[in-house]
């Protein structure tokens, strides 16, 4: 487990994900994420922009500064060829991951002999 | 996909290490633009703008604590902490420009002239042939003792028999240099052998070299074109084997091929090589000690330059034993020896020129230590807080390191700027004093030696401080108290070596100084004749006209013509000047009598043979007699000798009254008409030199001459018209060596104008390094007095007495070394006697005292700076320091 609380590697994929619609700001990403998980995921500002940072530097994404909606500069980000390839691979491995322990986890106990 | 990961990769990094700046800047806007959202968010769920303001922070958490966690990410901290490191650094050493400076300066002329000596020791010493075992390869000389050791060149009757019988050596080879006009312009080559190219391993760029039967007389004339010649004259032509080359006189040659560049190191300038031909007479044994040739000797492996000297030298003496040769009678006195080596005379200069600078080097180096020292001490302070910040050693050492990286690489620049200027001033002596020798540059080994030494000096200068005040638990637990038993020998360490500077000083200034004053008191003699205005071109008659009865003619008609030219106001000429001594000409002793007295007296005589004017048109003046009566042959004109020639063998007698004889006692006889002033013809300072015999050759052929021209034209304005006016007798002739008279009597004193620059250098140098030293020490001192400086304000002590204590120490510590130059200084008169001229003890007491002040002025100037500063000591702060 990474120690912003997900399971690793899945931050970066949902951060990608959210920003493979259309660039968004670090605030923008959060309340993404936070929306699209019916509010059960609260991404942390602590660990949010060490991994944009991070994800920036590996160039899954770029950063451009940009004025925001309530006008002020802020910093968008938006995915790189590289990062689409990333999401990519990263989805179907999430998928298939996410099937298998679906599976493990609905077993009957019989079925565990 | 791993490439296009690792571009982006680099791509990011890059811009991180170019931009930390612009990073840094969207971080905190991002930032900023986060806690307004945050804000605005939490306000729309009804909190108050405080309550909003409050909750958005602590939702954020240390927002420095996360810039630093995003900083991380960008892989980049330890260069921008370098970035970081490197402003503060610059910041500072601008701020402190006196420091700065000083380190800086001290540092580029130590440097500086280490890399200068070092790259002519490796041009010359080290490395001076770029050919296969070039530690094999020696030159032969010829050593005439009783001569000051004058060595000469080899003869082919020598190199015969050494090549026969001389098994210390494995081969050898043969050159000879000459010059050709070609277009009007005189151009060197050089005769070569056909083993000459084999021996140094060299194969042609284009073509062949020579082969033995192009030695042999009467052969084809063939040449080789150097590698510089083919390309600047012959535009790199790959075509231009077969050409044919015409000179002004003497057959044209053919072009057989072009030699590598590399041969060119030998001999500097030479355009092309000819086969050397052998004729008749230099085969002929009685030639054998008319030494005319360069012999190149390559050592068989294992064997000593020594061995092989003594090889030859025992060749020589049993052939002198066997075959005694009836004129070697004469030569009784002069034992022949022969010299074995690089062919290079300031090998020994040079190294001990080395081991001087270095010394300078380490001189230079401990004064920015010192200096280095002080300025640790300041910035004691700052690293004591950034370690108690939790910075470890290794960031310590890192910002001290890139203080000094930034001194050493800017004295390094520095550096490089004095080595170029001083190798282009030497390169002015070094082709006059050794004419074959190529100009010295810089080269790859004077970069490196430059980058080692700024190097090895960046870390030094960085981590000795360092590790003092490390020690010292300086910046552990930071105080002012210093640890006494450290300093103490600290101090007499230093103390020490300021007193050794200032004696090296004061022994090099004085050395200096004399010198300058023997040079200024050398141009200024009276040469004798007006040396200003006379113009001087040697001229070749032989070579046009073979025919010895047209000589006295053509010699006339050229004069004519030069009298022409507007500006000249008289000519005359003297023939090709010869000394008449045991080593270049095959002569009897003079012989001399008067009316009771007969005399027979050994050479060396310089003999002028000059026309019918000379006296008047030279501006000598005769003491004695008329001068020449030149109605018939020179014996029948009588002859002119100089006062040298009366002081030495007339004594007491009437001059006018003896007769001499250039062939002893046999005659013929010839009267002296006449005794001249003393004209010093080789250099000023040859004041006791070679008496001159003038003998008149007005009504005698002479095959070349040279001609004088007194005129008020510079010589570049007159030297056209002097080969214009000689075109117009004969288009063939020319003129060579022009020359105005003062320009090569100068040229006579190059040797003493360059032992005199080089120890004047090298006394500025040591006076700036004791100024930096005795600056640095002080500094140094009055830093670490701080509190006892402090302590005196404070009960009472005034300004002037601070100023006076600080001062005291200066002045000791240079009259103490004032003490020790003077003794090294009565050592280095003695050692440079030979070198002064008209010095008298007079000259060297004022030389003694002017220095001194000089340098008591200087230590005082010093002294000053460290002195101001301990009187503007604030009590208060250094007290409270404690």
């Amino acid at each position: 487990m990474a120690k912003h609380g997900f399971p690793q590697g899945t931050l970066e994929m949902m951060i990608m994900k959210v920003i493979s619609s259309g660039s968004h700001h670090g605030w923008g990403i959060a309340q993404k994420i936070h929306l699209l998980s019916d509010e059960a995921l609260k991404v942390e500002e602590g660990s949010l922009y060490p991994t944009l940072s991070r994800m920036q530097r590996q160039g899954l994404i770029e950063g451009k500064m940009a004025p925001s909606e309530n006008n002020r500069q802020a910093k968008f980000y938006k995915l790189t060829p590289l990062g689409k390839l990333q999401l990519e691979e990263e989805s179907k491995k999430w998928e298939s991951m996410a099937d298998a322990i679906a599976r493990v986890m609905s077993s009957s106990p019989e079925s565990q002999f | 996909m791993k490439l296009l990961d690792i571009l982006y990769r680099c791509k990011n990094w890059i811009t991180g290490l170019f931009q930390p700046l612009r990073l840094e800047k969207e971080l905190e806007i991002e930032m900023q633009h986060h806690l307004a959202f945050s804000k605005e968010h939490y306000e729309r769920e009804g909190m108050s703008s405080n309550a909003a303001k409050k909750a958005a922070l602590e939702g954020f958490g240390n927002v420095e604590s996360l810039k630093e966690d995003c900083r991380d990410s960008w892989g980049t901290r330890m260069i921008n902490d370098f970035i970081r490191d490197f402003r503060y650094s610059t910041r500072l050493l601008l701020k402190n420009k006196i420091f700065s400076c000083t380190v800086i300066l001290t540092l580029a002329l130590c440097i500086g002239a280490n890399a200068t000596i070092f790259s002519l020791l490796h041009r010359i010493v080290i490395s001076p042939l770029p050919f296969y075992d070039s530690d094999r390869i020696v030159q032969v000389f010829n050593v005439f003792q009783g001569q000051r050791q004058k060595t000469s060149n080899t003869s082919w009757v020598q190199y015969s028999q050494f090549k026969d019988k001389a098994d210390h050596f494995e081969n050898f080879a043969l050159s000879q240099l000459g010059y050709k006009v070609v277009n009007g312009e005189e151009i060197d080559f050089c005769r070569v052998d056909a083993e000459f190219f084999e021996f140094f391993g060299i194969q042609p760029l284009l073509g062949r070299f020579f082969t033995e039967a192009e030695q042999v007389q009467g052969s084809e004339h063939v040449m080789v074109l150097t590698y510089t010649e083919w390309k600047n004259h012959y535009l790199s032509d790959p075509n231009v084997i077969g050409k044919k080359v015409e000179f002004l006189i003497g057959p044209s040659h053919t072009i057989i091929g072009v030699a590598p560049k590399r041969i060119e190191s030998l001999y500097h300038g030479v355009r092309f090589f000819t086969s050397l031909k052998l004729n008749a007479v230099a085969l002929n044994p009685s030639t054998r000690h008319l030494p005319n040739l360069d012999l190149w000797a390559r050592l068989m492996p294992e064997v000593t330059r020594e061995q092989a000297r003594l090889q030859l030298e025992s060749l020589e003496s049993s052939y002198i034993e066997t075959n005694n040769p009836g004129y070697f009678e004469r030569w009784k006195n002069y034992p022949r020896h022969f010299d074995v080596g690089p062919p290079h005379a300031l090998q020994s200069s040079l190294i001990f020129l080395q081991i001087a600078t270095l010394f300078l080097l380490l001189l230079g180096s401990v004064n920015v230590l010192n200096i280095m020292f002080v300025r640790s001490m300041q910035r004691a302070y700052e690293l004591s807080v950034r370690y108690s910040f939790g910075a470890r050693r290794i960031t310590l050492a890192r910002v001290m390191l890139i203080e000094s990286a930034i001194l050493s690489s800017l004295a390094a620049i520095a550096a490089l700027g004095i080595t170029f200027i001083s190798l282009t001033a030497f390169n002015n002596y070094l082709i006059i004093l050794f004419p074959n020798t190529q100009p010295v540059s810089l080269t790859g080994a004077t970069y490196l030696s430059i980058a080692g030494v700024t190097f090895v000096l960046g870390i030094l200068l960085g981590l000795l401080p360092l590790s003092v005040m490390w020690k010292s638990k300086k910046i552990q637990q930071y105080s002012n108290i210093r640890n006494a038993s450290t300093d103490k020998k600290t101090k007499l360490f230093t103390n020490g070596l300021i007193t050794t500077q200032i004696a090296i000083t004061f022994t090099l200034l004085v050395g200096a100084l004399l010198l300058i004053k023997s040079l200024q008191n050398v141009l200024h003699v009276d040469p004798g004749f007006d040396a200003e205005q006379i113009v001087r071109g040697n001229i070749n008659i032989r070579s046009v006209y073979k025919d010895r009865n047209e000589w006295i003619n053509i010699r006339k008609q050229v004069l004519d013509k030069m009298e022409e030219i507007p500006g000249v106001h008289s000519t005359t000429y003297e023939s090709y000047s010869m000394v008449v001594s045991s080593k270049s000409q095959v002569t009897d002793d003079f012989g001399i009598r008067g009316g009771s007295f007969e005399d027979e007296v050994t050479p060396p005589i310089f003999i002028k043979l000059v026309g019918r004017n000379y006296f008047e048109t030279m501006g000598i003046r005769m003491k004695e007699g008329s001068g020449f009566n030149p109605s018939g042959d020179a014996i029948s004109s009588g002859y002119v000798v100089d006062e040298n020639f009366v002081d030495r063998y007339l004594q007491g007698r009437d001059s006018l009254q003896t007769q001499i004889c250039r062939e002893g006692l046999q005659g013929p006889w010839g009267k002296i008409v006449g005794v001249a002033e003393r004209a010093n013809f080789f250099g000023l300072a040859n004041r006791d030199g070679t008496p001159v015999v003038y003998i008149c050759v007005e009504n005698n052929p002479t095959w070349r001459f040279s001609a004088l021209l007194v005129t008020s034209r510079p010589l570049n304005a007159i030297t056209n018209d002097m080969r214009l006016k000689l075109e117009e007798i004969n288009p063939r002739l020319h003129l060579t060596d022009i020359d105005s008279l003062k320009t090569s009597l100068g040229d006579l004193h190059m040797d003493r104008n360059a032992v005199t620059k080089v120890t004047s250098a090298f006394a500025i140098l040591a006076l700036i390094l004791s100024a930096v030293g005795i600056f640095g020490v002080l500094a140094y001192e009055v830093k670490r007095k701080e509190t006892e400086i402090g302590i005196r304000k404070a009960i009472g002590a005034d300004r002037s007495k601070i100023l006076g204590l600080i001062l005291r120490q200066g002045v000791l510590k240079t009259l103490t070394g004032l003490l020790l130059g003077l003794i090294a200084s009565f050592l280095l008169t003695e050692y440079l006697e030979n070198m002064l001229f008209d010095i008298d003890t007079l000259d060297i007491e004022r030389t003694y005292i002017v220095t001194g002040i000089l340098l008591l002025l200087i230590a005082t100037l010093a002294s000053m700076l460290p002195a101001i500063k301990a009187t503007h000591v604030n009590p208060m702060v250094s007290l409270s320091s404690e």
